[in-house]
């Protein structure tokens, strides 16, 4: 049925949103009539009651005294005796239902309400924020993709290499390696009811004096434990609050903008995820600290630490999940250390989306030996797949100085070998002001080209999802949280004209060294994507003629690369010849774990 | 109990008051703003940004009210004492 | 008075009016609370407003909050059930829906604090009164919270404290002439049997001022000897301004008419408050204050009805008005005249 609606301004400034829900109204057949705004409250009251009206919506006004004067109309019609059969509505600045039930209204619509919000109040029906679209439900960042390759050259050259690792890698193990698959038993032995003791003895074999006594509850130094009753205080503040449906994209589906968080404590991380989660964060990442990943084994307990970072424990990643929201996507990363491949078994059995695995990177710029994380990279991918979990193949060799071109060869490689046995990579190219950009001049003019090109470039090579990091803008961020986050929203906006599937974003304390990332300062940015994707929408952002001459650049150079690795006949062998980045690059061969790789015994 | 000690627990993490000081140099802008945070009470305040230019000095400072690994006020509830300080796990 | 209202004896509803926000409504409802407590009466609270919250809606000033001892009975919407640290045993919902959700009805079981948002309108709030009457065991008093000057919702109450003082108007002079216009209004005498004839003008709905001009107006002599009937003060005062509504008053029996009202709450008394707030700047206030002494003192002296300053006084002269109002109503049964609001 139809409903009578009068819309009452009371200035004739602050009568735009009467407006527009009048429009709407009309548009579903209500009989609508605006009222001219500088009518008396009595005068009013006189053509609410002529009118024959089922509702009547108030537009506050600005100004001192307005609240009396609403309330004063509320009071006249009720003394003329209209309110059995007249709803009154107000709606404007500052008004929320406490102060509309204070001044005598049968409801109150803040500033920013939705016009469709009135329509349903005015209509009777319950308000549905999504407009009959079903919740939110779990995105995926690999459906669609075939992994087929585009370039039959670096096809055939990947293929090449990756028998070569894959043969090589089923001939050793190393102590990673081994943790995993006693990790992986360890939880089937708990699925099945069985004890843990004796796996647990020998996982502990396996594990540096340190992490050892720390799996026996000897505690970790630097760390703390989170309390049972701060973890149940957690709970009970924060756990289960409603987040909201904040999106940050508008007219695209692509990208999902995720978060990294890792504040060194488990109940600060949550505190921050939800933070994240609440101003529309598609995707949360768990940032550990690297000295945990140069040490043997995983430390256990629910634990915090005064660091950048926080430790990957079974309980500390269980405690994160426990406050994520259903939609939520989560990336334990794995790639850069001695537990890379026990880090994705825990990873999946706690229920991370997603996981990260570069073998180049972490043993170029992340420390470790490139044999021993070349034998646990293996091993990661391989659990990986088992777990259905896809994983991006950062490419931070860059941030030291690698060219671009370099760090991709190493990330296709990575790639190349997930996809063999059965994984799905993510590319994740950076977007950032790397040292080869500053050298070059590549950003010379503009920060768009170059970005641009790395995604033409891999587009040109391999249908596969890209997801640019970690963060996007890198090394462009200042301390200025205006700048950080204009900056962050600019590269989303890119990333979003690119078509990427995904992106990464810091906060607007990405700069800023003197102290661990403030809740308020993701705020910052994710509000600042926010704005830059309401504002482009489907509108897109066009390079230059130099983005694709860039792209063929970096194809060449990719493919120059592999040749070599091909000619050399080993990976392992490439990445401490610096054929994937070398010293005068700034990639220097890591030296964690050197050693202990071992062969597996025939038979 | 202080208004501010009242409130405080709420803060998440970070403080960070900014404004714009009329000044000469960066050295006096930040001597102002740090006896400006010590005088709000916030003792062991960082310059988080500063630009000077003109009349004077864009400038956030920054106190930590709970740091990562802190008993954290907005958790709500008594305070425990199962646990030591940092370090003594 | 009882801790329930007797067999057949209706709960006397009486309304806290204020003439502006910062009158002290809460002020005055929290010490007739205590009051009622301390006589051992059963009570009902509600309120036409939203109210119990630390700071204002407003102002942001602090505002006192509403205590509430066991057992008493609560009518406040959904939304501000949790609101409020008191444990409420919910009883039932009533259909009153309001901007925070439907009116609930329930009893203090462990004593705290309330938020109050009830019904605020004379609708709803008719219906409301009518469903604590039904219940086995009605409260003897029924206290209904006002929300800023707003009064029409009060004309259903049985009887009216009117709280006004420095919030309103800061100079005492003024705003002890304004209160005793109120007063006047409520005085108008209600319909008697011999009036309500044909010669009689029904006004319908809002009494403004000006209506009432206007009918002087264009009857002239013509109104001698006829009564202008209207349906409560409420009514009346809803328009505003009481110096206007008694001028207009005075207009109409100078013309040998006269005004009547077809029911009315009794107007029990006044409370002052000698607080107010300054407005400072845009969404700033602090609070000032009048000489609390000559406040007393002019309205004593001009209002013709009991004025206290709850604070310093207490509530005991306010119940003792609410008790001689229930003992007037007798041990006759009020039911379907509860204000008689026509929906």
């Amino acid at each position: 049925m139809g409903k009578r609606v009068i819309l009452v301004p009371l200035d004739p400034v602050h009568d735009i949103g009467l407006k527009m829900i009048g429009r709407a109204l009309s548009e579903r057949g209500h009989e609508t009539r605006l009222l001219q705004p500088d009518l008396s409250c009595e005068e009013i009251v006189g053509e609410i009651s002529r009118y024959r009206c089922d509702y009547a919506l108030v537009g506050r006004t600005l100004g001192y005294g307005v609240e009396e004067m609403l309330a004063r109309l509320a009071d006249l019609a009720d003394a003329a005796g209209l309110r059995p059969k007249v709803k009154m509505v107000v709606g404007g600045m500052a008004i929320k239902p406490e102060l509309a039930a204070e001044l005598g209204y049968d409801a109150g619509f803040g500033p920013n309400t939705p016009v469709e919000e009135v329509v349903a109040y005015v209509e009777g029906r319950p308000y549905d924020p999504r407009g009959g679209v079903p919740p939110r439900s779990k995105p995926s960042l690999t459906r669609g993709y075939t992994y087929r390759f585009r370039n039959s050259e670096v096809e055939a050259l990947l293929s090449g290499i990756v028998e070569e690792v894959v043969c090589w890698a089923s001939g050793v193990t190393s102590p990673g390696v081994e943790r995993a698959r006693i990790r992986s038993r360890m939880f089937e032995s708990r699925r099945e009811g069985e004890g843990e003791e004796g796996l647990a003895r020998e996982y502990e074999r396996l594990c540096e004096p340190v992490v050892a006594e720390s799996c026996r509850g000897a505690g970790v130094p630097k760390a703390r434990a989170v309390t049972p009753s701060e973890k149940e205080r957690l709970e009970r503040r924060l756990l289960g609050r409603t987040k909201g449906e904040t999106q940050l994209r508008h007219g695209r589906d692509k990208p999902l903008v995720f978060v990294q968080y890792g504040t060194g404590c488990p109940l600060m991380d949550v505190a921050h995820v939800e933070v994240a989660e609440s101003w529309g964060a598609d995707g949360v990442v768990h940032f550990d600290p690297s000295w945990a990943a140069r040490r043997e084994g995983l430390f256990r307990g629910l634990l915090a630490h005064e660091e950048d970072g926080s430790l990957i424990t079974e309980e500390n990643l269980r405690l994160v999940k426990s406050g994520l929201g259903d939609p939520t996507l989560w990336q334990v990363r794995a790639h850069r250390g001695l537990n890379t491949a026990e880090t994705v078994v825990l990873a999946g059995e706690c229920g991370a989306d997603l996981t990260k695995i570069n073998i180049a990177y972490g043993s170029l710029g992340g420390g470790t030996d490139p044999e021993r994380l070349a034998a646990d990279g293996v091993e990661a991918m391989r659990q990986a797949a088992r777990y259905g979990m896809p994983f991006d193949v950062v490419t931070n060799e860059e941030l030291c100085g690698v060219p671009a071109h370099k760090a991709f060869a190493g990330m296709l490689i990575t790639a190349a070998v997930g996809i063999r046995l059965g994984g799905l990579p993510v590319l994740q190219p950076l977007f950032c002001r790397s040292p080869q950009v500053m050298l070059e001049g590549f950003m010379a003019d503009n920060y768009v080209d170059f970005n641009a090109a790395k995604v033409l470039a891999l587009r040109q090579i391999l249908d596969a999802p890209i997801w640019p990091g970690a963060p996007i803008g890198f090394l462009t961020h200042t301390p200025d949280r205006v700048q950080a986050s204009v900056t962050t929203a600019l590269h989303a906006c890119l990333a979003s004209s690119l078509g990427v599937d995904a992106i990464s974003i810091s906060s607007a304390d990405e700069a800023y060294s003197g102290g661990p990332i403030s809740a308020a300062s993701r705020v910052d940015t994710l509000r600042a994507v926010r704005e830059g994707l309401r504002f482009f929408g489907r509108a897109g952002i066009e390079p230059t003629d130099r983005a694709r001459l860039w792209a063929s650049d970096i194809v060449e150079g990719i493919v120059s690369v592999l040749r070599d690795v091909a000619r050399g006949g080993s990976f392992v062998g490439a990445l401490y010849e610096g054929l994937l980045g070398s010293r005068e690059e700034g990639a220097y061969p890591g030296r964690v774990g050197r050693g202990t790789v071992k062969k597996v015994r025939a038979g | 109990m202080s208004p501010w000690e009242k409130v405080k627990d709420a803060v998440m993490d970070a403080l960070d008051v900014e404004t714009f000081l009329v000044c000469s140099s960066e050295d006096e802008a930040v001597r102002a703003m740090r006896a400006l945070m010590d005088a709000m009470g916030l003792g062991a305040a960082d310059i988080v940004f500063l630009e000077m230019a003109g009349p004077g000095a864009r400038v956030r400072a920054r106190a930590y009210v709970h740091r990562p690994g802190d008993r954290y006020g907005w958790l709500g509830g008594e305070a425990d004492g199962e646990a030591g300080n940092p370090g003594s796990a | 008075m009882r801790r329930v209202a007797g067999r057949g004896q209706a709960a006397v509803a009486v309304g806290i009016a204020g003439t502006a926000k910062n009158t002290g409504k809460t002020t005055s409802l929290r010490a007739l609370m205590d009051e009622c407590g301390r006589r051992g009466w059963g009570v009902c609270v509600t309120g036409i407003g939203f109210d119990g919250e630390d700071l204002d809606n407003v102002t942001r000033l602090p505002k006192p909050r509403i205590p509430c001892r066991d057992g008493v009975l609560v009518a406040t919407a959904l939304d501000c059930l949790g609101a409020g640290d008191a444990e409420v045993a919910v009883e039932h919902e009533t259909g009153i829906e309001t901007a925070l959700g439907r009116v609930c009805v329930g009893t203090v079981r462990r004593a705290g604090f309330v938020v109050i948002a009830g019904p605020n309108k004379s609708s709803d709030l008719s219906r409301l009164l009518r469903t604590i009457r039904a219940r086995p065991e009605p409260p003897a008093v029924i206290l209904v919270d006002g929300a800023f000057g707003r009064i029409a919702p009060m004309g259903v109450c049985d009887g009216l404290f009117i709280a006004t003082g420095a919030a309103r108007n800061p100079v005492i002079g003024p705003l002890a002439t304004e209160t005793r216009s109120m007063v006047k209004v409520f005085d108008i005498p209600k319909v008697g049997p011999r009036t309500g004839g044909g010669d009689d003008i029904e006004v319908r709905g809002v009494a403004s001022p000006a209506a009432l001009h206007r009918l002087a107006e264009t009857l002239g002599p013509g109104l001698s000897g006829r009564s202008v009937i209207v349906s409560s003060p409420t009514c009346l005062l809803a328009s505003g301004d009481p110096p206007a509504i008694e001028e207009a008053m005075e207009r109409i029996s100078s013309l040998g008419g006269s005004l009547r009202v077809r029911r009315r709450p009794a107007l029990l008394g006044v409370t002052v408050n000698p607080f107010f707030p300054v407005r400072l700047s845009e969404g700033r206030y602090e609070t000032g204050r009048v000489d609390e002494d000559e406040l007393l003192s002019a309205f004593r002296m001009r209002i013709g009805r009991p004025v206290w300053d709850v604070v310093a006084e207490g509530a005991a002269g306010m119940a003792d008005a609410v008790e001689s109002l229930a003992s007037g109503m007798g041990g006759c049964s009020l039911e379907g005249e509860d204000g008689g609001f026509v929906e």
